[in-house]
């Protein structure tokens, strides 16, 4: 009986630290998957493996992260299971005129329609990231997260984390760019004059 | 370091993810030279948007999603020592016992209770089995200290009358169904194992 209080003081700790993180972890699991019924599967997923572990986790080491790295596994597996693979952004073409635009500061978030606006924006474009890019993005870019824990969640090497941001972000201008020219017409103009 | 490498590594740069050293290049390459400058401004906007976006287009979790979870690991939680001890005596029992969730024998305090439904002690709840169900029953799981019957429900299950008696094991509900092992179509090949699974796969009615 003494194990079993042992392990049930453990699932108090649990049920206390994890719960509070299920919003965090399901938007998480939205913006990876792009579905909200596959988000629910994930999170329910993680939850249950990080429970049946949970009294081999070790208190004062970094819980969020640690529930990222189980989530970010078994998005991975199940991807493989359907035969989809992570994917890659070799045929990324180069960012140019976005690159262009975001730095004449002719695109300009705050001109943006509004914060709902760009918030679907991002969403699309981070839709049309490779699975493996956009992980390594929205652990950076959302999680905050230092390149360091990244490689380590996701259990890869740092150069792959710095490489894949790098590209990810850069698609990501591509489309935010095509997009905001769209949502904010005067822009369309702005844009044309400045082409040679 | 030259106008390409300073400009490959603002998004480190902007990331902090340079040592000290490293940021004073970027940084004196930034004070005189306008072109870098212009870049790097881009990044940054560029950066923040996308930052700002995905905060802020967060999805919360839905109240259902989270109620499934809190059923998922409730049901996970006390049962496990319990059913340990009693894996042996379910195994050899002479019915089929599924755990089920307790949820299905919930209603408000204030409402009428079924007929098919009853909430006593552990007598009250045998003799209204033994009164109003057509076949004899076993009590699926021993009572002890720390399990007590208080309640069970008549129901239906695979087309064969069967019981769910609601006991509290170490203070918390679990729900045990039980059929009569001389009705036609029992589930004589489940395993006691089957009782592990089933919370881990346990989805609410209503999905």
């Amino acid at each position: 009986m003494l194990l079993f209080s042992r392990k049930r003081k453990a699932r108090d700790a649990f049920e206390a630290d994890v719960l509070p993180l299920v919003d965090r972890l399901f938007g998480f699991a939205m913006y990876l998957s792009g579905d909200r019924r596959e988000a629910e599967d994930l999170v329910q997923d993680t939850l249950v493996k990080a429970y049946r572990s949970f009294d081999r986790f070790e208190p004062g080491t970094n819980l969020r992260a640690w529930l990222y790295t189980i989530l970010a596994n078994t998005y991975k597996n199940r991807l493989r299971r359907r035969d989809q693979s992570w994917g890659s952004l070799d045929d990324l073409s180069p960012a140019g005129e976005a690159e262009t635009a975001w730095n004449e500061g002719t695109i300009d978030p705050e001109a943006m329609t509004d914060d709902a606006d760009l918030q679907e924006r991002v969403r699309e474009a981070i839709d049309k990231l490779p699975p493996d890019f956009r992980a390594v993005v929205l652990l950076a870019d959302l999680e905050g997260y230092a390149y360091r824990e990244i490689a380590d969640i996701l259990g890869v090497p740092i150069g792959t984390v710095m490489s894949r941001l790098h590209r990810g972000r850069q698609a990501l201008k591509r489309h935010l760019a095509g997009l905001a020219a769209e949502v904010v017409p005067h822009l369309v103009g702005e844009l044309a004059e400045e082409r040679p | 370091m030259n106008c390409t490498e300073i400009r490959d590594s603002i998004g480190t740069y902007l990331d902090n993810e340079f040592a000290d050293a490293e940021r004073h290049l970027v940084e004196e390459h930034m004070r005189y030279c306008g072109a870098c400058r212009h870049v790097f401004e881009g990044e940054q906007r560029f950066l923040g948007a996308l930052r700002r976006g995905l905060a802020g287009g967060l999805t919360p979790a839905s109240a259902e999603l989270k109620e499934r979870l809190e059923s998922v690991l409730q049901l996970d939680r006390p049962a496990r020592p319990a059913w340990l001890q009693l894996a042996p005596i379910v195994a050899t029992a002479a019915a089929v016992v599924v755990v089920v969730g307790f949820f299905a024998l919930r209603t408000s305090p204030d409402q009428p209770r079924s007929p098919l439904e009853f909430h006593g002690t552990s007598l009250a709840t045998q003799e209204f089995v033994n009164d109003n169900f057509p076949y004899p029953v076993r009590l699926p799981l021993d009572e002890d200290g720390d399990t007590r019957l208080v309640g069970a429900k008549l129901v239906k299950h695979a087309n064969s009358p069967a019981v769910v008696f609601l006991y509290q094991v170490q203070g918390r509900e679990v729900a045990v169904l039980q059929r009569p092992e001389d009705l036609p179509g029992t589930l004589h090949d489940d395993q006691p194992s089957a009782v592990h699974a089933v919370p881990v796969k346990f989805t609410l009615p209503s999905r």
